[in-house]
């Protein structure tokens, strides 16, 4: 792409894997490139022409951590999935955990895309956690919440952003209650239901597009990331790809749908903020 | 033997002028992969096509050769290039493991053998841990040195890897005339007679599996070194599939099948890309097209329609079903 | 103890999806004397195509199974007719038909991503799956379903291939074809028929374990490989050793995740299955003894 269709800037990818594969390439052509992928791996690697347009997982992971021990859990087994994200977020949580002053009683892995988690789940459950860290893409999500609730455990499920995918809660059904999950955003059904003006605003243009609403938040995540480029753009007054970066880094007080960017001092990083929301009766719930 | 001499050496001038006339150094890299896959597709027809076995698991030669030369050359002080040779030497003995149970069995039951061993290639690489990288794979794999030149850009190595195809292309052809490859070709053709003959059918399907696993691994680590970044997905049945075809397209124990083939298939993969899922979907139904159509390839149909010597594999392989 | 039975519940489970795509390995094997890489693609269809009919048309459960199970029959009996029978009767080899069904299988995927799309979808479940608790181990009356459905299953193809004029047909068409039609039997239609059964069972393998696994394009492959796995380590071409590998691999399976590590499941069964291919390539059951 970068030497066939001379770009000038780059969009994406969803998948931290492809961008850390993408990220000399770019980094040599001297490409601005706006990630969506919300792994900390691909701008902890020192690339200077790399970006992201939504706080990190490790916050996320973080905050989560933070949140079990202010409501008194005390062990705690982990479950991911055995790829790029489920493994970072996992190796994150141990270190926030212990921070916290928590205990992992128990990881476990599971393959993306495995739908029988018997042996794993047995483990986890033989040792009695209070709470059990889920971390995986929406995908995994329901049939790993729903295998939890099959094995009678009833206490709190923290789990990711892909909670917010609708298709999980359609998948789990009652089975997703009492997960607590840390998100940029909420994926609505309706515009009525959009939190912020900007971000119904967006979903009105995209239903007029579109006849439908978005199934997951990844229209927003390309929304954000292209007003950023826009912006660098806009603000460099041409498309050279240095002036872009140079322009980028120094954004500060944009407001996009996930919140408010800074991206000076931020090595790539555009925001810090993350919110909280809780399953209940299949509807969402922020924690403030 | 002389106007023979004189297509080689035009076929090898053509290929050496490729990168003047390419357009853009993105054609210059997937001339490099076509000359990868020649040379992974020539060991998987001494298997297939000469010793008339059937064979699915090229994919995991095609890591292990990956792996090998990868890890050894990001972590020692071994020249790139001889990490490529010790790689396709441990796939090629690693080929000739898996070969000595596996070969006695046929049909369906060899070719499921080989999509075991090649999955379980894949999944120890997608479950080693740091050792493999995991899913993330492997990356800033080092670009093959020689006396202090570098091939760094896609152009130069274009040209280290067409010197590497006609050196085991030569190599492939002195095999193929030797007692060895007529032995391959005697097993293939009636392994009843070719035992009565003396020769030792097991030992030699296993020499076919060994070579197999050396042009693979080979093949395996020249592709590391050229894209600098590989992962398991790199290395799944369907790579195997896309080999099986490209030498089945060509002509399957012939010279030119593999390599005509592999062209084919590679131009054809860019030209769909425009199509995105339908890519795949047409892809499928060509592989049907192709097996009801034209079983013995475009040398195959070349050589029944011009009468050429050297008889097509196709009309040799195993034949029968099991009842 | 509590771990322990629950993983052989599990492994029940996950054993008769094997099983019943293992069946259809060795019903096509015994009427054609072939293998067909398409098995677990049929297994993703049927989950679709039941989906359709359940979900996008809201019918009745029991008629989605019965218009599922048509459907697939009908794919199947075609799939035979339009590729198997020409590449025959053009003296193809086995590697030809084994590719062209791998090049089927990459063709059907793509078709349900193009048809349906590539994410995942829900299957509302029928049977209830929140567990019973016998003591400390839990039961899920859905899986327990599953593996009622795949023994019912076992037994009607017994019956049907053993004491109904049908199946006799079936069976003399695949033992000898030749005899088969002298004695006035339609061998084609037989052995199209044999197509349209495995491929029916694997399309309700798809339907029953789609609540379970969720329904999306790339469900099959893997499953395909296992029900492969499951049929040549029961003893290729015997409908109770594909039950009895199916449920060896299920186990086999479980037990790994839950004793090793899930990571190497997968290569565990391969390597097993590799074993059984080595040390006892016949399969642990023989056919002959079993069910001629």
């Amino acid at each position: 792409m970068v030497q066939v269709d001379n770009v000038q800037g780059i969009i994406g990818s969803m998948h931290s894997g492809n961008i850390l594969a993408a990220g000399p390439t770019v980094e040599e052509a001297k490409i601005p490139l706006v990630g969506v992928g919300t792994s900390p791996t691909w701008l902890a690697q020192g690339f200077t022409y790399l970006f992201r347009s939504l706080s990190n997982s490790d916050q996320a992971v973080g905050q989560l951590a933070i949140y079990a021990k202010d409501s008194g859990l005390k062990k705690l087994a982990v479950f991911h999935s055995n790829d790029e994200y489920g493994n970072a977020g996992a190796k994150q949580f141990d270190v926030a955990a212990k921070a916290a002053g928590l205990e992992v009683a128990s990881t476990q892995s599971f393959t993306h895309g495995d739908r029988d988690f018997t042996g794993q789940l047995g483990q986890i459950i033989a040792t009695a956690p209070d709470a059990i860290f889920v971390w995986a893409l929406g995908d995994d999500l329901g049939a790993v919440s729903k295998q939890i609730r099959q094995w009678g455990f009833q206490g709190p499920i923290l789990g990711p952003e892909g909670y917010t995918q609708p298709m999980v809660i359609d998948f789990a059904g009652a089975a997703a209650n009492g997960v607590v999950f840390a998100s940029q955003y909420l994926v609505p059904k309706s515009v009525e239901e959009g939190s912020g003006a900007l971000m119904q605003a967006f979903l009105k243009t995209y239903g007029e597009k579109y006849g439908a609403m978005p199934e997951a938040d990844t229209s927003f995540r390309a929304y954000d990331a292209t007003m950023i480029l826009a912006e660098g753009m806009k603000k460099a007054g041409n498309t050279d790809g240095t002036a872009v970066r140079d322009a980028i880094a120094n954004i500060s007080g944009l407001e996009g749908i996930a919140g408010t960017f800074n991206f000076v001092d931020g090595k790539g990083e555009g925001i810090q903020s993350v919110r909280f929301y809780r399953i209940e009766d299949g509807k969402y719930v922020e924690l403030k | 033997m002389n106007s023979r001499l004189l297509v080689y050496a035009l076929a090898i001038a053509a290929a050496a002028l490729v990168p003047v006339f390419a357009g853009n150094d993105y054609i210059i890299l997937i001339c490099c992969l076509i000359g990868i896959y020649i040379i992974v597709n020539t060991g998987l027809d001494m298997v297939y096509g000469y010793s008339g076995q059937i064979t699915l698991g090229q994919a995991g030669f095609y890591a292990i050769g990956a792996y090998t030369s990868a890890l050894l050359s990001i972590n020692t002080d071994i020249p790139v290039l001889l990490c490529v040779l010790i790689a396709g030497l441990l796939s090629s003995v690693i080929g000739m493991i898996v070969a000595f149970p596996a070969v006695k069995l046929v049909h369906h039951f060899l070719a499921m053998v080989t999509i075991g061993f090649g999955e379980i290639i894949r999944l120890l690489a997608l479950n080693g841990g740091h050792f493999t990288g995991g899913v993330e794979g492997i990356s800033n794999i080092p670009k093959p040195e020689l006396f202090g030149f570098v091939f760094a850009d896609v152009h130069s190595y274009f040209y280290l890897v067409l010197v590497l195809v006609v050196l085991l292309l030569w190599g492939k052809q002195n095999l193929v005339t030797s007692r060895i490859g007529r032995s391959f070709r005697a097993i293939r053709d009636n392994s009843g007679a070719a035992s009565a003959f003396g020769i030792n059918v097991h030992h030699t399907k296993v020499a076919a599996f060994t070579v197999e696993g050396f042009f693979g691994g080979v093949g395996g680590a020249l592709y590391a070194h050229l894209v600098g970044f590989i992962s398991p997905e790199t290395f799944s049945l369907t790579q195997s599939v896309l080999f099986l075809t490209m030498v089945l397209l060509g002509g399957a124990g012939t010279f030119w099948g593999p390599i005509i083939g592999t062209i084919l298939i590679t131009i054809l993969f860019e030209l769909l890309q425009p199509f995105g899922q339908m890519q795949m979907a047409i892809y499928g139904l060509i592989i049907i097209g192709v097996m009801l159509f034209m079983p013995k390839g475009i040398m195959g149909m070349v050589n029944s329609r011009w009468g050429s010597r050297g008889a097509p594999a196709g009309q040799l392989a195993p034949s029968g079903r099991s009842h | 103890m509590q771990l322990f039975l629950q993983m052989v519940m599990g492994g029940l489970t996950v054993g008769a999806v094997y099983a019943l795509l293992g069946m259809g390995y060795s019903l096509i094997y015994r009427a054609s004397g072939l293998l067909t890489f398409a098995q677990g693609e049929y297994f993703m269809l049927g989950a679709f195509v039941g989906l359709t009919f359940f979900v996008n048309m809201g019918l009745p459960f029991p008629l989605v199974l019965i218009l599922t199970t048509a459907v697939m029959v009908a794919i199947g009996f075609l799939s035979e007719k339009v590729i198997i029978t020409p590449l025959i009767s053009r003296g193809s080899k086995p590697i030809h038909i084994v590719l062209a069904t791998i090049g089927l299988a990459i063709f059907l995927q793509n078709l349900a991503m193009l048809v349906w799309g590539s994410r995942a979808f829900t299957m509302p479940t029928i049977f209830d799956d929140m567990p019973v608790f016998i003591g400390s181990v839990f039961i899920i009356p859905q899986n327990i379903a599953i593996v009622i459905a795949m023994l019912v299953l076992m037994g009607g193809l017994h019956l049907f291939m053993n004491k109904s004029r049908a199946g006799l047909m079936l069976r003399a068409a695949a033992q000898d074809r030749m005899a088969a039609s002298i004695v006035g039997i339609n061998v084609p239609l037989a052995i199209g028929l044999t197509w349209g059964i495995s491929v029916g069972l694997a399309g309700l393998a798809g339907l029953l374990i789609a609540p379970v696994h969720g329904v999306h394009a790339h469900m099959g492959l893997l499953v395909g490989l296992k029900g492969f796995a499951a049929a040549v380590i029961g003893g290729y071409g015997s409908i109770y050793g594909a039950v009895i590998g199916g449920i060896l691999v299920g186990l086999v399976e479980t037990f790994t995740s839950g004793y090793i590590s899930s990571n190497f499941k997968d290569v565990v069964v391969f390597a097993f299955l590799l074993l059984v291919l080595f040390l006892k390539p016949e399969g642990l059951i023989r056919s002959e003894q079993i069910d001629k």
